[in-house]
């Protein structure tokens, strides 16, 4: 092998390896390698609605707070007595 | 632009697109990375950016020269990643095979598989594009971003090295 042209012609005789057989369809089924909305659909559905659980929980906490009646003086003097220990 | 015709579904000119380049431009990667797995990957990585691109209706003005750049650029990217991670390809699959397989001397492939794996990636990329691939120096210089002179030396010093790997089994 003296040449360039020698080199070259043995070289020739080969050739890089190809793809492996399934790379086509890895290529073709990936498409553009982008996250997809549709992809995160369930999961963004699920935190919406737990949002809207949470939220509507807390309205309703405030509701039922606001229609129980605010607690009268005798109340405390009921706790007061009830908390009271009792005398041997 | 070599685009998308708009008649055409994606997958259809994507599938197209790859029958037309995919195998040249894996073989291209594969002699700059040595290794299988990842050149497989930069490919696929290529081609999922001509999908957004056409998505984006953004042209390409030459197909093969955009996706030959695209992966050249990948396949550096990915052997100074190897680099600063010292990963140390091991025990990798031949490179390079016969193009007869009937009269395919083992031996001899396995010297110029190792010795094309001695080379400098930047060698390895000439002597590619001129021997398996047939450009000229000035469509190499066009590919590489370097003037003919650089790629005329590259190659000078490939095949100097080759030649004296492959003396010793001569």
């Amino acid at each position: 092998m003296t040449d360039d042209g020698e080199l070259e012609a043995l070289l020739r005789e080969y050739r890089p390896v190809g793809p492996p057989p399934g790379l086509r369809d890895r290529i073709l089924n990936a498409g553009d390698g982008s996250i997809r909305l549709r992809d995160w659909l369930p999961t963004v559905a699920a935190v919406v609605l737990a949002v809207a659980f949470y939220w509507l929980a807390g309205v309703e906490r405030r509701l039922l707070s606001a229609s129980m009646p605010a607690p009268s003086p005798s109340d405390h003097e009921a706790a007061f007595i009830v908390e009271e220990p009792l005398q041997p | 632009m070599r685009g998308r015709p708009l008649d055409q579904p994606p997958a259809d000119w994507i599938a197209a697109a790859y029958d037309r380049h995919g195998a040249g431009l894996y073989r291209y990667a594969l002699m700059l990375l040595g290794d299988t797995a990842i050149a497989a990957d930069v490919i696929q990585q290529v081609f999922a950016a001509l999908v957004r691109r056409a998505r984006d209706e953004r042209g390409v003005e030459d197909e093969e020269r955009y996706l030959r750049r695209a992966v050249r650029n990948e396949c550096f990217s990915a052997l100074r990643r190897r680099q600063r991670e010292q990963a140390v390809v091991t025990d990798a699959p031949p490179i390079i095979e016969p193009v007869d397989r009937a009269s395919g001397n083992p031996e001899l492939r396995a010297a110029i598989d190792e010795a094309l794996r001695k080379l400098p990636a930047d060698q390895r990329e000439v002597v590619h594009l001129k021997v398996f691939v047939g450009l000229t120096f000035q469509e190499i210089a066009d590919v590489a971003g370097e003037s003919i002179n650089t790629i005329a030396s590259r190659y000078r010093y490939a095949m100097d090295k080759l030649r004296t790997s492959l003396r010793r089994v001569e």
